[in-house]
């Protein structure tokens, strides 16, 4: 009896052992470095914590530049368009939330920061006409956040300047004696951080996405349109009506041309949407928020 | 790697496969999973909806059973026993573990790296460190922001129904 509740006390350890534990003791995780590595495998392993302090960062850059709209009315309007298209997408939930604003700014230009901090100029609100036009370019920032294509600008040498990748150099002799009085703060961490803060503030204002990472947020941001009740067409609108304009920086320095976006858009939807009939209630309450752009 | 490793975990629970649910938008859970928190608050809701009603709140790290999932959606229990919905992205199957109040990150390690200890790498003391390097960050705009956009949140189904939009 107690030779066999030996043996099946054996078995049951070693089943335990073999499904829940690595047969080879794992190395010992420095978790300060783990999470930069974890970056450049893929960033879509960046926790969203993490997420939103390099969002928070990039915004606190951002807002260095731009000035704040000083409308609450309209921050809260924009506000609430954007948490309805937010909503709407395959990822609703950020660390702590969406948050839009305006900033005081003539250029045409939308910027979406990591973990959903999203900013749009009040040239660009001029050029809207109605509140589903503002809800497509919300939507297609929104898109931006979801595709975590602000993580995938970070310049990989940033990374690999701090990070040893290579088991071979000890991760504590990457650790420096924090040059800021801050106990949890390497100074190779805080270069990395800045690093990355820098890299996508340069793609939002300097280089722009990609052509093909431009057509997706406006593929998704079409969905989101569509599922969140607007006109899911809005968004062509918007890149007709900015064709029309001739200007520098902004969208039009940082993304394909409006023409060829638009054209991309029309490809996917051949119906004709359903007009919905509150359209007209939208549009008014969009004239009246928006009274002070 | 990583994946390897959460195969590895998860196998034990793929082997106890029990009964699924299929016909049902949400289907049930094929062996009791824990699932932790990931966002810094969310709400378990009484449907799988964004405006549903909610049944109780969630905070970063809260660990919930899961009982069926679907949509996007993924239905649990927390710790009070409470069942609702919450949206997929606000969740991991990783584990969270909050670092210890007074605690120094660099003095603790994990051994797994399926665990995320809360507060590793970038965090509020590299924001407060690069904040005191470089005076042009503008945080104080941000944490308005954020303010702002919570006050106008609050009464989000209200404007979605005026709208005649999707609820």
């Amino acid at each position: 009896m107690v030779q066999r509740f030996c043996v099946c006390l054996f078995l049951t350890v070693s089943l335990a052992v073999v499904g829940c534990a690595p047969s080879v003791a794992p190395p010992t995780v420095d978790v300060t470095f783990q999470p930069m590595r974890d970056f450049v495998k893929d960033e879509s392993q960046v926790a969203p914590q993490e997420e939103n302090v390099i969002g928070r960062g990039v915004t606190a850059k951002l807002l260095g530049v731009y000035s704040p709209s000083d409308s609450p009315v309209l921050s809260a309007y924009i506000n609430q368009v954007g948490a309805t298209v937010a909503a709407a997408s395959l990822r609703p939930e950020t660390f702590a939330g969406y948050s839009f604003l305006p900033i005081e700014s003539d250029e045409l230009n939308a910027m979406a920061a990591p973990g959903g901090y999203i900013l749009i100029s009040r040239g660009l609100l001029k050029l809207l006409r109605d509140e589903d036009m503002l809800a497509a370019v919300l939507a297609h920032e929104v898109s931006h956040v979801v595709l975590r294509h602000g993580l995938q600008s970070i310049k990989r040498e940033h990374l690999n300047e701090s990070t040893p990748l290579d088991d071979s150099v000890p991760l504590g002799a990457a650790l420096t004696t924090c040059a800021i009085n801050c106990n949890d703060v390497s100074q190779q961490l805080l270069l990395a951080f800045e690093g990355a803060i820098n890299d996508i503030v340069e793609k939002l204002t300097v280089a722009g996405y990609s052509r093909e990472q431009e057509l997706q947020a406006d593929a998704m941001a079409a969905e989101i349109l569509e599922k969140a009740g607007y006109d899911p067409t809005a968004l062509k609108h918007v890149l007709d009506a900015l064709a029309q304009r001739t200007s520098k920086g902004g969208w039009f320095s940082t993304h394909p041309k409006a023409k060829d976006r638009a054209s991309a858009l029309s490809k996917l939807r051949k119906a004709e949407p359903q007009v919905n009939a509150n359209f007209q209630a939208r549009k008014n309450r969009f004239r009246k928020m928006t009274k002070s752009v | 790697m990583k994946l390897y490793h959460k195969l590895r975990l998860k196998l034990p629970l793929t082997i106890a496969i029990c009964t699924l649910t299929t016909g049902s938008s949400i289907r049930g859970a094929s062996a009791q999973t824990n699932l932790f928190v990931q966002v810094e608050s969310a709400k378990l809701r009484v449907a799988p909806q964004q405006w549903a009603k909610p049944l109780a709140s969630l905070s970063f790290g809260d660990e919930i059973t899961k009982t069926g999932d679907g949509r996007g959606w993924v239905k649990g229990l927390n710790v009070g026993k409470v069942e609702g919905y919450v949206h997929e992205s606000a969740v991991t199957q990783t584990k969270i573990i909050l670092k210890p109040i007074g605690a120094s990150l660099a003095e603790l390690t994990v051994d797994d790296t399926d665990v995320y200890l809360a507060g590793k790498g970038f965090n509020v003391d590299t924001e407060a460190a690069l904040a005191q390097k470089v005076t042009a960050l503008n945080y104080s705009a941000v944490d308005k922001m954020v303010v702002s956009a919570r006050t106008a949140g609050t009464d989000l189904e209200a404007f979605v129904t005026a709208g005649g939009l999707t609820r």
